[in-house]
């Protein structure tokens, strides 16, 4: 099937292979250029720098205490108006190389960053000479069709003791590991060496085409010879030793090819998929802007920035608790007000567990609707969650009158 | 020697890829052999022989400000500790007999710690010596700590002699100040 592909054909193949890897590394360079913006500058340090007490995770994806003040020391610096560098830098300075994800190129790490060019390298040269070698290996079978069966005959004709140095230049005396080391090198190259078969055939070979071998016939002698010398590359062609060697290396040129391909595929898919995952934000860093905002007083941009997650996650309980609390508190005719309580009610369901939504349904329940037994079930429900001290804190004052209104203890949490 | 002649010329590329080989090799054992070995330094780090890093904090016990630089003459033993961290627990014995001991000043930094249980752990080991706080791990951060317990040995010039990573004893102390004041320090 592939012989019928022509070289011109070939190469366009090859060179088709070739652009695609280039315009694959150009394409990774720009997805991978980092964003001017400050939350993706943030973004994107946290996830060059390692979390220096687990293993293989990056700040970004751990949550110990190391990795929070690196990453508390990251939104400082990029704020402060330090570059990429200088960060990357500093944190060098204190924790060594070991403190980036990737290895820095230079010292062994160059070492690294080198294996994947050369093993590259060494793949496009065995694809580079599988190409011409099958060629070249075709115009010689046409080619040589009638010396291929001369050359036997002149074999019979030589006595074995001559015929032995001809085929490869060693001694009068060859050792059969030698003259196999020489013959599978120029067999084909790696791929010869590597397969243990053909090594194996030609050590047997040897030993019976040696001069003053034992167990050699004289029939025998002479095929083995004339076998040894055609595997030599003396001219012939098509014999099944050569045939396997060239084939061998011809199969790993392609599995390589193949597999840069594949691998090149698959890179750009992964990018491709990732690329939306690198620029947003987290919802946790969303929720806890929101919340800033919100602690801040600046009510409208917290109220929006909320309303943008919920464009992502819909039924987000805290995002919920936080747009009906801000609404409730700004409603101003009793419509708005119920349906700012009707946000929390769904917040609150949506969120057995979420502190703020527990915390504004309880106080919208008691503010709004009057309702004080139904209000201190929801904040003790909050409590359960246990919350942040600041939050509980800031409940306290509100949550108050409820307790006093139910006729409840004030839980010792508060 | 026209045998590997006429190999070069048979496969220029390969003798290329080998000659490349065979120079990476030895760039590489170059600098494996520059690299300083691992007995010199306990752990490694990149503040080893260099002037310490800043490093004050408010005090675990008072309202004043404690600084490395108040030390200035003296070995320091800088110990990051937490309360919560059990590896600190089995050390801390040790620690406070260094602190009873001429040898050596020890400086205590709470990491990622709150002051009533860092205070208490410290009056279990019955350990007396400056602590500071280091609330939001600035200092951690300057400082290369990855997970307490690490200490740092400081000369008395302000250089950084040795990074300890684990529990140490009384005797690794005392052992790598007898080197220092050997190698003149």
């Amino acid at each position: 099937m592939i012989t019928h592909v022509t070289k011109p054909r070939r190469i366009l193949f090859a060179w088709l292979a070739l652009v695609l890897i280039a315009m694959a590394s150009v394409g990774y360079a720009i997805v991978n250029t980092p964003s001017t913006s400050t939350a993706a500058r943030i973004v994107t340090l946290e996830k060059e720098v390692r979390c220096p007490s687990c293993g293989n995770l990056a700040v970004y994806n751990s949550k110990t205490a190391s990795s929070y003040s690196i990453a508390d020391y990251i939104q400082h610096q990029v704020r402060a108006g330090a570059s990429n560098q200088e960060i990357i830098d500093s944190l060098v300075a204190s924790y060594g190389d070991t403190i980036l994800m990737a290895p820095p190129a230079n010292g062994v790490g160059l070492l690294l960053w080198l294996l994947p060019v050369v093993v590259g390298l060494v793949l496009a040269w065995e694809v580079y000479r599988s190409l011409s070698s099958r060629t070249g290996s075709q115009r010689r079978r046409t080619s040589a069709l009638g010396s291929a069966v001369a050359i036997p005959t002149t074999a019979i004709d030589q006595p074995s003791t001559m015929r032995a140095p001809r085929g490869v230049d060693i001694g009068p005396a060859p050792s059969p590991g030698g003259l196999a080391t020489e013959r599978a090198t120029s067999l084909g190259g790696v791929a010869a060496m590597l397969s243990p078969s053909a090594a194996d055939e030609s050590n047997r070979e040897d030993d019976v085409g040696q001069p003053g071998s034992d167990h050699g016939s004289p029939s025998m002698g002479e095929t083995t010879a004339s076998r040894v010398r055609r595997g030599t590359g003396s001219g012939a062609d098509g014999t099944p030793i050569v045939r396997r060697g060239r084939l061998f290396s011809r199969r790993l040129a392609q599995i390589g090819a193949a597999l840069i391909l594949v691998g090149v595929g698959a890179l750009g898919t992964l990018l491709f998929t990732r690329s939306n995952a690198t620029t947003a934000p987290s919802l946790a860093q969303q929720l806890a802007s929101g919340e800033a905002l919100a602690g801040l007083g600046a009510v409208k941009q917290a109220r929006s920035e909320f309303q943008h997650i919920l464009a992502t996650y819909p039924s987000d309980p805290t995002a919920l608790a936080y747009v009906g609390w801000i609404d409730f508190n700004l409603a101003k005719t009793k419509s708005a007000k119920a349906d700012s309580i009707a946000v929390l009610a769904h917040a609150a369901q949506l969120g057995a567990y979420d502190a703020s939504a527990q915390l504004y349904y309880g106080l919208a329940l008691y503010y709004g609707e009057d309702k004080p037994i139904a209000a201190v079930e929801h904040l003790n429900r909050f409590l359960a969650t246990h919350p942040s001290k600041p939050l509980v804190a800031q409940a306290y004052r509100l949550a108050k009158p409820a307790y006093l209104a139910a006729h409840r203890k004030i839980p010792t949490t508060f | 020697m026209s045998s590997v002649t006429e190999a070069v010329r048979r496969r220029p590329m390969l003798t290329v890829v080998g000659v490349l080989i065979v120079g990476a090799i030895i760039y590489f054992a170059i600098i494996a052999a520059q690299t300083k070995p691992a007995v010199d330094q306990v752990a490694p780090s990149p503040l080893l022989y260099r002037p310490a890093p800043a490093l004050s904090g408010p005090s675990l016990y008072s309202h004043s400000t404690i600084s490395l630089r108040q030390f200035r003459g003296h070995f320091v033993l800088v110990n990051y500790f937490a309360s919560w961290c059990s590896s600190c627990a089995t050390e801390e014995a040790q620690i406070a007999a260094l602190a009873r001991s001429a040898a050596v000043t020890v400086l205590g930094v709470d990491y990622d710690d709150s002051p009533g249980p860092a205070r208490r752990f410290l009056s279990l080991y019955h350990a007396h010596f400056p602590v500071l706080q280091d609330s939001n791990g600035a200092n951690s951060l300057r400082w290369g700590v990855s997970a307490p317990p690490e200490s740092f040995l400081i000369a008395p010039n302000g250089i950084v002699l040795a990074k300890i990573v684990g529990p140490t004893t009384v005797r690794i102390v005392d052992a790598l100040v007898t080197l220092a004041q050997q190698k003149g320090y």
